[in-house]
């Protein structure tokens, strides 16, 4: 009779240990950036005294780990298709396109990765973060550290609607000096008619479950 | 063409190009003519905001230009024309 208590007592120990073990393990979910759960897109911007220039990246692709209770750890990749890159007019958007500006054909993607994440915050479901990672562009990849904001709505009615698990969005702002990764544009362009540096704006969503 | 009739022309001229400038500088001051128009939408459930294009029209310094120009350079031939006349008379 006791021997049998013991044995009850240890399984169910056991079963405990591994429920709490597998809650941990997936604490930390891995996010896939989709359009089915949010608009993906950076906006980037130009601004000289000439002219103001406006634009979007889009064709995102990638995924962040995140853990809403540990948030210290966020690490992922984003992807953008250089040939998604739209300013409104056509002609602009081709010279964009070619060899020499951003050379859509050999450097097809700009890419983010991060590695690290300093000065969390949390506010609610929002959390403040800068994440520092590569940036590579036009085949040039330089350390960056990005001030970003997660917002995280675990999975509901309303969320099951887009995608299927929880939810995150994704924002930060940042300035890319393009001289810096070698984009040489039109002669004479860079600081007359397009900005040394390009603010963008990343927007991006990502759910659990997908 | 009379020298009253040149005159008005000239004057004509000039008002429309000042006003395709005018036209053009308040409707959106680009060099570059915009056919796409980015629009910015709101997502409910985030609260965040998102670009979308549309189909649009901003006229651009280029076109801009191509229209007054010559509009200019016709007033100027005509004010140059009526002031010859007028000192002939």
């Amino acid at each position: 009779m006791f021997k049998n208590r013991v044995i009850i007592a240890i399984t169910a120990v056991f079963i405990t240990a591994i429920a709490f073990v597998k809650t941990e393990a997936n604490a930390q979910s891995t996010f896939k950036f989709s359009d089915k759960v949010g608009k993906n897109q950076f906006e980037w911007n130009s601004t000289m005294p000439v002219e103001t220039i406006d634009g979007t990246a889009e064709g995102i692709t990638g995924w962040l780990t995140f853990d809403p209770a540990k948030p210290t750890t966020i690490t992922g990749t984003i992807s953008a298709t250089v040939a998604s890159m739209k300013s409104g007019n056509d002609m602009r958007d081709q010279h964009l396109h070619s060899d020499s500006w951003l050379d859509a054909a050999t450097y097809p993607q700009i890419t983010f990765t991060a590695k690290t994440a300093k000065n969390v915050k949390q506010n609610g479901n929002k959390y403040t973060a800068d994440v520092t990672g590569d940036f590579s562009m036009h085949g040039v990849t330089k350390s960056m550290t990005i001030p970003v904001e997660i917002q995280y709505i675990k999975a509901n009615a309303e969320t099951a609607k887009r995608a299927p698990g929880d939810l995150v969005a994704l924002s930060g702002t940042f300035v890319v000096p393009i001289k810096d990764f070698n984009v040489a544009g039109s002669k004479g362009t860079i600081g007359s008619k397009v900005g040394e540096t390009i603010t963008i704006k990343a927007k991006l969503y990502g759910a659990s479950g997908l | 063409m009379s020298a009253i009739t040149k005159r008005n022309t000239a004057i004509s001229l000039a008002v429309v190009a000042l006003g395709v400038l005018i036209y053009w500088w308040a409707s959106s001051g680009h060099i570059l003519t915009l056919t796409k128009i980015a629009v910015e939408k709101k997502d409910e459930l985030f609260g965040t905001t998102y670009i979308e294009w549309q189909d649009g029209f901003k006229l651009g310094l280029e076109y801009t230009a191509a229209v007054i120009l010559p509009m200019l350079i016709a007033s100027l031939f005509f004010y140059r024309s009526y002031r010859k006349q007028i000192r002939h008379a």
